[in-house]
């Protein structure tokens, strides 16, 4: 009669003569070779370096609302994930520039988002384009990366004026800055 | 129409070349379709030009300078590291105390400001922050940011680094809105 560890023994011993008889032991070290080569490449790949990033709140969002880069009339287009307001594309203006009778605001917020299309994240300033009633079409609301009212430089409850010749606010403009 | 071999070139090229901070020309308004279908590629910002962008340029401005109510960078800033308290009041003046920047990414992002906006106006032997000198200026408050500024900028012209006040003046207007 075998005792239970004595079976376990004569089990593994069998798998592992088993297995030795089967493959070569070159062929073991280049299995783990080429395991050890591709888990340096995968972060590599654009794939791998987007779910490292899948904590930033602009890649969230991005998922979230299917962003896109077609059209800047709509809430989910790309730039906006940080915007709070109406969109300028909507009134009359871009995405970057100010519809006729309003001026870009010299201040503004900086925040970032992704980019579907590349994959890659862009600084997106936020600038108020003011002087000119509120124009009340498109309103969107994107927060990410926002902070709290205390933290003024990084929120978009706050009209993003200062600095103009007029504090009214019109609509939301969302210019790249630069790629991060 | 240019080849995918000579996009990659250019952008490898404009990549490596591009991570030194604002540069001149800004994207501002770039067409979507040029990130598309001409994999365009822009300058990069990384570490302490990132810190800036996120952190300062909304209100400073990517080239150092804005509107007359947020005091200026460029060629400026760095008188005030001729003196202690100018030192001092860099660290102190409520928005940089208050930052979530960690002290050592503010000593980057402080030393990366006066090398790119006012390199001319550091003293000859001017020391770079340090994480540690941050830590310490921190723990002191302003109580009063605009008295401060007045004591730092007289204490300045006396010391002959400025020839007057108005050379480190700015608009302060209360009330202007």
């Amino acid at each position: 009669m075998f005792s239970g560890l004595q079976v376990i023994d004569k089990v593994f011993e069998t798998m592992s003569r088993r297995t030795a008889q089967k493959i070569s032991r070159r062929s073991f070290v280049a299995r783990i070779g080429a395991t050890l080569a591709g888990a340096a490449v995968l972060p590599v790949l654009p794939v791998a370096r987007k779910a490292q990033a899948a904590e930033d709140p602009g890649v969230e969002w991005a998922k979230r609302v299917e962003a896109q880069t077609k059209d800047p009339r709509a809430c989910n287009y790309w730039r906006y994930c940080s915007s709070d307001g109406y969109l300028c594309s909507c009134c009359g203006g871009g995405p970057a520039t100010c519809p006729p009778g309003s001026t870009p605001s010299p201040t503004s917020w900086v925040g970032s988002c992704l980019n579907p299309d590349d994959g890659k994240m862009y600084l997106i300033a936020y600038r108020d384009c003011c002087g000119k009633d509120s124009c009340a079409q498109c309103g969107c609301l994107g927060t990410a990366g926002e902070m709290p009212t205390y933290r003024p430089q990084l929120n978009n409850d706050i009209i993003w004026c200062f600095g103009g010749s007029s504090m009214v606010y019109h609509c939301s403009s969302a210019a790249i800055v630069g790629q991060i | 129409m240019q080849s995918p071999m000579a996009s990659l070139v250019l952008a490898i090229f404009f990549s490596a070349s591009a991570i030194a901070g604002p540069s001149a020309v800004q994207p501002d308004d770039v067409p979507d379709v040029l990130i598309r279908e001409k994999r365009t590629v822009l300058p990069r910002v990384a570490g302490a030009a990132e810190d800036y962008s996120r952190n300062c340029q909304g209100c400073h401005g990517h080239l150092g300078v804005s509107v007359a109510e947020v005091p200026a960078l460029r060629s400026r800033v760095g008188y005030f590291t001729h003196t202690l308290a100018g030192r001092a009041y860099l660290v102190q003046v409520p928005n940089v105390l208050q930052s979530p920047l960690s002290d050592a990414r503010l000593a980057g992002l402080l030393n990366w400001l006066l090398d790119e906006y006012s390199r001319e106006q550091l003293p000859p032997d001017f020391q770079p922050y340090t994480a540690d000198e941050i830590a310490a200026l921190r723990s002191t408050r302003i109580e009063s940011v605009i008295e401060r500024r007045r004591e730092v900028v007289d204490a300045l012209v006396r010391a002959g680094v400025v020839p007057d006040a108005s050379a480190l003046s700015f608009s302060f207007a209360p009330g202007h809105y």
